[in-house]
């Protein structure tokens, strides 16, 4: 018999056990439901030329797990799942085993944030502009001995808040690109049609600076708002389908449809048509309270 | 000596086929066998669980896309581990094709159990509820695991430590052997 050999199965054999048997113990909760989510009270919006200020509704979080919560993150964004956009995240520290907590968040929200992220905003139908809020809350769960936390857990909760402003069906688009109709060449063309209706959409953040290239499949502009340099900046990608030749000519006959803006920031993109961004710069521009 | 201890300490052909064919059985012929078979109960199943068709498609295609990236991932594991049982115990050739089965073995279970956690949209289960999505986040844990599989390097090293004697000898006497027998042919 190699004696070596079943002493050291014998080793790996009893630390694996004993090893899975206490990170089992650790995840089995000592009530059921281990983890409640729900949401109490209203989640308010309001704006003005600067952006928006937003109010998250009450989280209310209980913990049957057998271990602390190690932290407790809530997010507040547009959109839900893949389409999800981020626009701040509030620190809530720990939650002990057993406990209930109620979190509330608030948070100023730069204009130019809820533009990148209107592409998670929906048109109702009716003409009506939806913008989805969700709430993020994220935890962390057991500290462990390679990291902060081994495991954790993401949630998004929906809110009720569905309308924040209507559409002014009046809004004309051909306005702006009748504006821009002289350039001479496509980057300049489109780069003053974007700045015309970011201009539309954001009137308090006008001073941009505002890079365009050229790629193969369209034009790239990279924005970055003069007062706050870098840490708000933004690179879209427009395909319009405009030729060389004579972009003018082309662009005057989609005029309705300046065509699909892509937004990249913060790790996503977003996609923006020039009636979302006329229909946000009358959202943004006559916004009141939002009802829950 | 029994013959099987025996024939420990010589390298075997058939000893790597017996554990390729066993490797395939387990890893993918039992697993692909047991989706037929739940496919085959999807009545009763989809009565028992309230599911529809599109539903009990989904989970059986996740289950079948499981079980083939499993295999494709688990393919390095399978031919190490044939590797590791055609050498002869004692051979340094053995002790090194434990370890690296050891080691992917750990990596190739972080990779799985990964990639299951996060094909499986947990949001579907939580129909009246508020929350809209749900991501579990594992890797950390996946990792802690992984680390604790490493603990089995120590089996070939003692098989290696234990066999290292035994195998030295019979390498010896079979060279001797082929010693003697060069010597009565020429």
């Amino acid at each position: 018999m190699n004696k070596p050999k079943v002493a050291a199965q014998a080793i790996a054999a009893t630390v694996t056990v004993t090893a899975l048997v206490i990170l089992a113990l650790s995840f089995i909760p000592t009530v059921s439901p281990p983890f409640e989510a729900a949401t109490e009270g209203e989640l308010s919006v309001t704006a003005d030329t600067t952006g928006l200020q937003v109010s998250t509704e009450t989280i209310v979080l209980t913990s049957h797990m057998p271990q602390d919560f190690t932290s407790l993150q809530i997010g507040l964004g547009l959109g839900s799942g893949s389409s999800y956009f981020e626009l701040t995240t509030l620190n809530f520290g720990a939650l002990a085993s057993g406990q209930t907590t109620r979190a509330q968040a608030s948070a100023a929200v730069p204009l130019i944030e809820a533009l990148a992220a209107v592409g998670a905003a929906e048109n109702d139908g009716n003409g009506n502009i939806v913008l989805p809020f969700s709430l993020n809350v994220k935890v962390g769960y057991m500290p462990g001995i390679l990291t902060e936390s081994l495991v954790g857990l993401e949630l998004q909760i929906k809110t009720d808040l569905t309308q924040t402003g209507s559409v002014d069906h009046d809004y004309d688009t051909t306005t702006h690109v009748i504006a821009v109709t002289g350039s001479s060449s496509s980057s300049t063309l489109y780069g003053q049609a974007v700045a015309a209706v970011i201009a539309q959409a954001a009137p308090g953040h006008s001073d941009l600076d505002l890079t365009v290239t050229e790629t193969g499949s369209g034009v790239t502009c990279h924005i970055v708002l003069k007062e706050v340099g870098d840490q708000c900046s933004w690179s879209m990608t427009v395909t319009p389908g405009v030729s060389d030749e004579d972009p003018a000519a082309e662009l005057q006959q989609t005029s309705t449809d300046l065509g699909q803006l892509t937004f990249v920031g913060g790790g996503n993109s977003y996609t923006l048509t020039a009636t979302q961004a006329a229909a946000l710069a009358n959202t943004l521009a006559g916004l009141e309270v939002g009802s829950a | 000596m029994s013959k099987t201890e025996d024939d420990q300490y010589v390298n075997s052909r058939r000893r790597a086929l017996r554990r390729l064919a066993c490797g395939v059985t387990a890893y993918l012929i039992i697993p692909l066998a047991l989706v037929v078979l739940l496919n085959f109960c999807r009545a009763s199943l989809m009565s028992a669980f309230g599911l529809d068709d599109a539903t009990m498609d989904e989970y059986v295609n996740l289950a079948y896309r499981i079980i083939l990236v499993a295999f494709i991932a688990g393919l390095p594991v399978l031919l190490l581990g044939v590797a590791y049982r055609y050498y002869a115990v004692g051979s340094r050739a053995k002790l090194l094709f434990g370890i690296l089965r050891t080691t992917v073995s750990a990596l190739w279970l972080i990779l799985v159990v990964t990639y299951a956690a996060s094909s499986f949209d947990i949001s579907s289960m939580i129909d009246d509820s508020p929350i809209t999505h749900v991501t579990l986040h594992m890797t950390d844990l996946m990792l802690l695991i992984g680390l604790i599989m490493l603990i089995w390097i120590i089996v070939p090293i003692g098989e290696y430590i234990g066999g290292r004697k035994e195998y030295r000898r019979r390498l010896k006497e079979r060279q001797d052997a082929e010693d003697q027998q060069s010597v009565w042919m020429s």
